[in-house]
């Protein structure tokens, strides 16, 4: 028999079900909270890792790191070559394909429920959700044109071997007889 | 409610990150696009330049070839006559007389000696220039800056399958001064003509000034004193060098940069080159999408949200002359005869060519505007041109 000591009536079975309600939700609130913060924690170090392989094929291309071929990309189809027929005494232009560079980076993220924060990274197999990211990034040309890095005066000095080339064939019978200027 | 709008905080974050992620990789395609586009109209106003400088050489070889024969004409006749006045001198009744004249007969003898012996190492020069094949080498060069000028878009435009293809993205370059389906992207280049007929007629004889010399200070012709090698040799050098620089004129066997105007190349008129030009000549724009359609990655519901295009990028790249503040001997080095002309390269650089762009390629623009952006107007890119 419900007991109705004031004016409202309550069953005695439903006794404390907000608090055990209460309770419940804060649990669940709590994991949805984590997993806000654990998504963004992920996205975050996607962005970050995406970063470090651009970073890292910019660098090579200042370097003049070179071509680097990885099976899982089309780069060989980055590298172009110009096909343009040259008389003879016109050098080929077959040295003077476009360079394709390759970063990659990968980081490990994960997400504790520690006494020291709500999230840290921790070394892997720590026992906590964790995931591993990796990401490549590929450019193609010489990239940054700063003076005095090395890409660029790589591809300066293709182009003036070619231009070394060039005045050997069409001037070279000529350099003698007249005594050209070898100034050019 | 709570929980669901915590769910959707959750796939918030998520599918921000997802396209935050995207946006950078979009926007590192469409650098790379556009960097990759100016690298080679920056080869090939390279190549061009340098084909220019042959042409320019190879005219002035051919003047100073053509010169040899007129020179050995004149010192001989000098000569002819030097002998006529020492054999002159010799039948005088002084003795002094005789023996100057003596003296000049020896020196005549010796000149001529040196007059055969220059004739002799200039004749393959000669007979090379006579036979035209330094008329043909210089036609051949014409053919191939042609060429290369006419393959360049067509490199540009397999370069832009490629990157497609690699980054599976869609790839859209223009330049900002084509309509729509006639854009391709082309080198800074023109055919040269009349109107640079002083300029190009004044860097062969700079040439010339500069290829004769060796002969200048030589001994087969230095040492050619009463038959006035030296002199005979530069007058004549001055007189071809403008009558070939006009045969190779007058075939339009060359090129000059886009902004070329009248006599603007020798620099003494002050810069052609404005702003503009620069824009509409020098620059590349490419724009970069996902071809795939985006789909929030969670939570996504076709009832409250459809497949949208994902991110866009654009990036603006120009070829550039790093030499450019440098001034030499009154040329502006950054042309495309002199010796620094070589030195054209690529750079992504400040998106000030968009507004042109969107002006000009309705398709260009249409491709933007199917994002978040807006782009009608000036004032609308101003925020995004600060990415």
């Amino acid at each position: 028999m419900p007991t109705c000591a004031r004016s409202i009536c309550i069953s005695p079975r439903r006794r404390a079900t907000a608090e055990v309600e209460l309770v419940l939700s804060m649990a669940l609130l709590v994991t949805l909270f984590l997993m806000a913060f654990a998504a963004m924690r992920i996205r975050m170090a996607e962005a970050n890792v995406l970063e470090s392989a651009q970073q890292q094929a910019y660098s090579q291309a200042i370097a003049g790191g070179g071509l680097q071929l990885t099976p899982s990309l089309t780069l060989h189809q980055l590298v172009v070559a110009a096909q343009v027929a040259t008389p003879g005494n016109v050098p080929p232009l077959t040295a003077l394909p476009n360079d394709a560079y390759t970063g990659s980076a990968r980081a490990t993220v994960g997400v504790f429920i520690g006494p020291d924060g709500w999230m840290r990274e921790g070394p892997p197999g720590d026992g906590a959700f964790q995931t591993r990211i990796q990401r490549r990034f590929q450019m193609v040309g010489p990239s940054w044109s700063i003076d005095g890095h090395a890409q660029p005066l790589r591809y300066r000095g293709r182009i003036r071997s070619w231009r070394t080339a060039l005045t050997d064939r069409n001037l070279g019978t000529l350099f003698a007889p007249l005594k050209l200027s070898r100034v050019d | 409610m709570i929980v669901w709008s915590l769910v959707g905080l959750v796939a918030m974050v998520w599918n921000t990150g997802g396209v935050v992620a995207a946006k950078m990789r979009v926007q590192a395609v469409a650098d790379g696009a556009a960097l990759a586009a100016t690298t080679w109209t920056s080869r090939t106003t390279n190549l061009v330049t340098g084909a220019n400088r042959m042409i320019v050489r190879l005219t002035s070889a051919q003047a100073l070839a053509a010169a040899v024969p007129l020179t050995a004409r004149d010192v001989k006749n000098q000569l002819d006559q030097a002998e006529f006045v020492g054999t002159l001198l010799t039948f005088s009744i002084y003795p002094a007389t005789v023996a100057a004249g003596r003296v000049i007969l020896a020196q005549v003898k010796i000149e001529r000696a040196l007059l055969i012996s220059w004739g002799a190492i200039t004749a393959p020069a000669v007979a090379e220039a006579g036979s035209a094949r330094i008329l043909a080498r210089i036609a051949d060069l014409y053919e191939f800056q042609v060429a290369l000028i006419r393959e360049t878009p067509r490199l540009i435009e397999r370069q832009r399958q490629a990157m497609e293809a690699a980054f599976r993205c869609e790839i859209v370059l223009t330049q900002p001064r084509h309509q729509g389906a006639q854009r391709q992207i082309e080198p800074p280049l023109k055919r040269g003509g009349a109107p640079q007929a002083v300029d190009f007629a004044w860097l062969v004889h700079e040439q010339v000034l500069l290829d004769r010399r060796g002969w200048e200070q030589d001994l087969p012709l230095r040492g050619i004193i009463l038959g006035r090698g030296t002199t005979y040799w530069r007058q004549n050098t001055n007189r071809t060098s403008p009558v070939m620089a006009a045969a190779i004129t007058a075939r339009g066997h060359f090129h000059v940069l886009s902004t070329h105007s009248l006599a603007a190349e020798t620099g003494n008129i002050g810069s052609s080159v404005t702003d503009q030009h620069r824009i509409r000549f020098f620059t590349v724009l490419a724009a970069a999408t996902p071809k795939r359609l985006y789909r929030p990655p969670l939570f996504y519901q076709p009832i409250f949200s459809r497949p949208v295009r994902g991110p866009v990028a654009y990036a603006q790249g120009e070829t550039y002359n790093s030499k450019e503040a440098a001034i030499s001997l009154g040329v502006k080095p950054w042309r495309v005869w002199t010796p620094r002309g070589w030195h054209w390269r690529p750079r992504l650089s400040y998106s000030d060519g968009l507004f042109n762009a969107l002006q000009f390629d309705r398709d260009f623009a249409g491709f933007l505007n199917d994002t978040e952006y807006r782009l009608d107007a000036n004032a609308d890119l101003r925020p995004i041109n600060l990415h």
